[in-house]
């Protein structure tokens, strides 16, 4: 039975000018969504192009080379990037002092790239940062732990391997990754082009693919099979609540290895890490993309976000609800997803992913952050207490980034369902 | 309770909710301000006992400012 709502007068409107509302305001409304995609879409693209271009050219290397180089008295840049320094003795006479490179390799946030100085027998001398886009306070770490002082006197037949001859840092495992990969590389190409001889070790990096990425796999495949349960079993309900704490365990405290806006930043400008040191990167992301393709739902913030998880079992000790007001809801969702829009074209404009990154995943499982970052993760964990998830569901940037794919496979599908809906009446009159 | 005071409730508890999600929009904003602007100085380790020289002698014809890194080989 159809009842004919009240207009703006107050008087009844018939059916067919109320459909006739109804088209016009969603074909405004589907007009308006096209112009902000598209507005969204150019901001991107011109984000990404103007990091593009800021970035081309590397480094002023002048005042590094002298760090690494002290005893220096000449320095000559050779074309293929290697500089030689030469000392003078009393006599007038010029010997090689040293050598120096560049080498870069990418890190949590982005490229790092390392000026490596040697002496003439390829021993490193001096090793110092001269870029990079990490997360400033993790990256800090690195000097803390005294993390660079362990190559130095090391050589070009050395490893320079995590794990093997040198010790990562607990917390920044990608950026020391990055660093010893950088230093590597750097100690490596200076041998080949300068010291004659010289026997390079093949660089034959191991796959890591230990207890993090193991974790990782497990969490997916229990996560993925036991959404596919139906109703509120017993085994969905615990099985999900023990998702969540090997989340919060291990992925949060243990490894400190959340999903970040960071990842999709650098995963949006092109940093891709080498696969063979950070194939848990790969997993995080490719289990996100294939799993919410496949389901529907991003399984990764629901079930085993170490945060997430985290805002859900304090919610537990005082059963806490979802707060969501229809039209406030509406609104806070928007001031979400913009958020998240600005941090990514800031993160794309001016190339540093992790700075991005405003997430406090960091200060709560590493005790790592920024003031502002300890105020939002006090905020969180107190507001956690009364509403359900506060993070996740008016803050995270992930939410709207991964909702996206969500879009995306709706469209598709909608998209599939009506060419088989267009193709099925032609095949029905031929038969 | 009566309708009016249900709605006083309701505008109460939307309006705390406004506030908190506020604060927690500027910190994050006062976050970004302090990751982009961050100075981190550039960190090197050297061996020890350097003699002290004079300034370093770059040579004339070559353009420091424009030699990039070196690409990495796994291709990133």
């Amino acid at each position: 039975m159809f009842y004919p709502p009240e207009n703006r007068l107050g008087t009844f409107m018939d059916k067919a000018a109320f459909q006739e509302t109804i088209q016009a305001r969603r074909k405004r409304q589907r007009r308006r969504q096209a112009l902000v995609s598209l507005t969204a879409l150019f901001i991107l693209v011109t984000a990404w192009l103007v990091g593009y271009f800021n970035t081309r050219s590397g480094p002023n290397l002048e005042s590094y080379i002298a760090q690494v180089l002290p005893e220096a008295d000449r320095i000559d840049a050779g074309s293929s990037g290697l500089f030689t320094a030469y000392v003078t003795n009393d006599a007038g006479e010029e010997t090689i002092a040293g050598y120096a490179m560049v080498g870069t390799a990418t890190g949590y946030g982005g490229p790092i790239a390392m000026l490596v100085g040697t002496d003439p027998n390829g021993s490193i001398l001096a090793v110092t940062v001269i870029q990079h886009a990490e997360t400033p306070n993790f990256f800090r770490q690195l000097e803390r732990a005294r993390f660079y002082e362990q190559f130095v006197s090391t050589s070009y037949g050395d490893a320079l391997t995590l794990g093997d001859d040198i010790d990562g840092v607990s917390g920044a495992t990608l950026s020391s990754e990055a660093v010893a990969q950088g230093i590597r590389q750097a100690v490596r190409a200076i041998a080949s082009d300068a010291i004659e001889g010289a026997v390079i070790p093949p660089d034959n990096q191991p796959i890591n693919f230990g207890v993090p990425e193991v974790t990782l796999l497990a969490l997916f495949i229990v996560s993925f099979f036991l959404h596919r349960v139906h109703g509120r079993s017993p085994l969905k309900k615990y099985g999900r609540w023990v998702v969540m704490a090997t989340g919060v365990i291990v992925l949060g405290f243990v490894l400190n290895k959340p999903f970040t806006l960071a990842n999709v930043i650098s995963l949006l400008a092109g940093y891709i890490p080498d696969w063979r040191n950070n194939l848990y990167w790969f997993l995080l992301l490719g289990g996100i993309v294939l799993v919410t393709s496949i389901q529907g739902k991003n399984p990764y913030c629901s079930w085993f976000c170490p945060f997430g998880a985290t805002q859900e079992f304090l919610g537990s000790l005082t059963g806490a609800k979802p707060y969501q007001p229809r039209q406030l809801y509406s609104k806070l969702q928007w001031l979400q997803r913009g958020l998240a829009f600005t941090a990514i074209v800031l993160g794309l404009a001016l190339r540093q992913p992790g700075a991005a990154s405003y997430e406090p995943f960091g200060t709560l499982f590493n005790l790592e952050g920024s003031w502002p970052q300890w105020v939002v993760l006090v905020l969180v964990l107190f507001g956690s207490l009364v509403i359900y998830r506060p993070f996740c569901n008016y803050l995270c940037p992930l939410d709207p980034v991964v909702g996206y794919i969500g879009e995306v496979r709706h469209w598709v599908k909608d998209l599939w369902a009506k060419r088989k809906n267009a193709a099925q009446p032609t095949s029905s009159t031929t038969s | 309770m009566g309708k009016e005071e249900k709605r006083g409730a309701a505008d109460k508890q939307h309006y705390v909710l406004i506030g908190y999600v506020a604060i927690c929009v500027m910190m994050i904003f006062a976050t970004l301000f302090l990751a982009f602007t961050a100075d981190v100085p550039t960190v090197q380790a050297t061996e020890t006992a350097t003699r002290t020289r004079s300034a370093v002698q770059l040579t004339l014809d070559a353009d420091y400012a424009t030699i990039a890194p070196t690409p990495t080989r796994s291709g990133s």
